[in-house]
């Protein structure tokens, strides 16, 4: 049999493991608390993020597509849901007569099936180089330079197997770069010049994927992306373009970006409200735990105190013990909420539709710290009043009480 | 002991049960179409996992000798080993990571079999070094130190 010295912490230690249904509860309590806590944190950084690379990413004031479609264009930005369909070229020469453009530039859609594997389609993007204003500074921050004809860049989502080609329409692509993340459907697209896409096109008819009857790059296009000269109310230039054109519909970025900013503000008032509440539960039931425990253990103490134990022994036995239930709780809950977080992050962005990007390692590590200490921090500061209460009794009052 | 012999049999059932149905049903991977999806070979990979992780259960739930059971955890290993390797690398999943099987399948397979191997570890020691300790008689261990 081995003998150890009776510390405070060997107490402890074996208090909690003596009242082990007690001391499994209470670990839950602080476990579900950290769980809540760094998983929500992390979960609204990501949220947060991914709505500032919206902003970022989004270029263009208006988007002009043909009517009925606002909702797929939406679509293709925020969830990546690729989609198809286009109008008459001629509406660029009446957009361009509008007052309050400042730039337009025409895009082409395209959606393939990605030979290598699986079935769901891949949204191309192609742009028209000479004018575009949305997704050249994007590409040129990755790239350095502007996209060549022939060549591809792929949405940071889009795996390639060799990280050099991608195959459509049984023709290999050379990839020039993998934007970064930006937690929107632009990231599950491909992006080419319009020459590159005409060929892309004309690959698809020849293995007999048709899109639309009589439809082609040269005649046809999909939006027109528009930024509005400044000074100019956004809302007087939808005017303007109703007043000129017909059968199109406009779709306003920034109502994209309030949207998500609505749903992304209601996700964090509620999480916000949850952590507190949370918070103070579990603060309430340590103490009153802590103190229940104590008032029960007076005798045991007054005893201890017979035997030679400090007042601070004492206190420290109680102190020791909140540690002990705080440490594994808060150390359970944030593991369990990094297994649950990390790797389903792309489940949880896509099951609540908001663009999703996650904090860098160092926020990570800062949401993690700031976790722990306030997990850790729990126990001690609860079981603080009954530490005094204890170290303070009289030891004959105590024994004798009841008598 | 007692409660391992009761426990640690109904962890591998739902392990088990876990490989088996869930890549058809709690976490699917994608729906089967005309072209051949590298995750559906996984769930295939993953059934034949599963079945053989309940017969682990099933075994250890019938059979008391120790020895016989410290075996059965050890063959579990690998079993927790492959059911990790199949959707990350042997067959792997569909390449786009919005897919069902990439975004749910792929971590919950994972983490299944990070778990399993932890566990038939964790068992595997737990029988070993009571076995060391005492032995066994009607379910009761004696310890002769």
């Amino acid at each position: 049999m081995m003998a150890y010295a009776l510390t405070s912490n060997r107490i402890s230690f074996l208090n909690l493991r003596k009242k082990s249904f007690r001391t499994f509860a209470l670990i839950l309590v602080v476990a579900i608390l950290s769980f809540a806590l760094f998983g929500g944190t992390v979960l609204s950084f990501s949220f947060r993020n991914g709505l500032r690379s919206v902003e970022a990413r989004l270029g263009a004031d208006l988007i002009v597509v043909p009517l009925g479609h606002g909702k797929q264009q939406e679509s293709i930005l925020l969830t990546g849901e690729p989609s198809y369909f286009y109008f008459n070229k001629e509406i660029v020469q009446k957009l361009q007569e509008v007052e309050g453009i400042s730039k337009l530039s025409t895009q082409f859609y395209l959606i393939s099936l990605s030979t290598g594997c699986c079935s769901l389609p891949v949204q191309i993007v192609g742009f028209d180089p000479a004018t575009d204003f949305s997704i050249q500074p994007w590409i040129q921050e990755t790239l350095g330079g502007n996209l060549e004809n022939g060549a591809v860049i792929v949405g940071s989502d889009i795996m390639i197997e060799d990280n050099k080609h991608i195959k459509f329409f049984d023709k290999e692509y050379p990839v020039a770069a993998k934007l970064d993340k930006t937690g929107t459907g632009l990231d599950q697209s491909v992006f080419a010049t319009m020459e590159t896409l005409k060929d892309l096109y004309s690959g698809a008819k020849e293995k007999g994927f048709n899109f639309l009857e009589d439809t082609d790059p040269d005649t046809f296009i999909s939006s027109v992306l528009i930024k509005v000269r400044e000074g100019y109310n956004i809302d007087q230039v939808i005017t303007n373009i109703r007043r000129k054109t017909d059968g199109v519909q406009i779709v306003r970025t920034q109502n994209l970006i309030t949207g998500i900013s609505k749903s992304l503000g209601n996700i964090i008032t509620f999480f916000n409200v949850f952590a507190l509440v949370l918070l103070g539960v579990t603060l309430v039931i340590l103490t009153v735990v802590f103190s229940a425990s104590a008032n029960e253990r007076k005798k045991e103490f007054a005893i201890m105190r017979i035997l030679g134990a400090t007042r601070k022994k004492l206190a420290a036995v109680l102190i020791w013990e909140s540690l002990y239930i705080s440490v594994s709780g808060g150390a359970i809950g944030t593991i369990l909420a990094a297994i649950f977080v990390f790797p389903f992050n792309v489940f949880i962005g896509d099951s609540i539709g908001l663009p999703y990007i996650q904090p860098s390692l160092l926020w990570i590590i800062a949401i993690l710290l700031g976790t722990l200490l306030v997990a850790f921090s729990l126990g001690p500061i609860a079981s603080a009043y009954s530490a005094v209460k204890v170290s303070r009794s009289q030891t004959y009052l105590t024994l004798r009480d009841g008598e | 002991m007692m409660k391992n012999k009761v426990l640690s049999p109904i962890v591998y059932l739902i392990f088990g049960v876990l490989l088996t149905l869930g890549p058809y049903s709690i976490f699917p991977v994608c729906k089967a179409s005309m072209m051949a999806m590298r995750c559906q070979a996984t769930a295939k990979a993953e059934l034949v996992l599963g079945i053989l992780t309940i017969a682990v259960g099933v075994l250890m739930l019938l059979i008391n000798h120790r020895k016989f059971r410290i075996g059965l955890n050890i063959a579990a290993i690998p079993i927790g080993i492959l059911a990790f390797l199949f959707p990350n690398s042997i067959t792997g999943v569909c390449s786009k990571v919005h897919m069902t099987c990439r975004a749910l399948t792929l971590p919950v397979l994972s983490l299944t079999g990070i778990a399993l191997v932890v566990f038939a570890g964790i068992n595997t020691v737990y029988l070993w070094r009571f076995e060391s300790k005492g032995e066994i008689y009607d379910g009761i261990c004696i310890n002769f130190e």
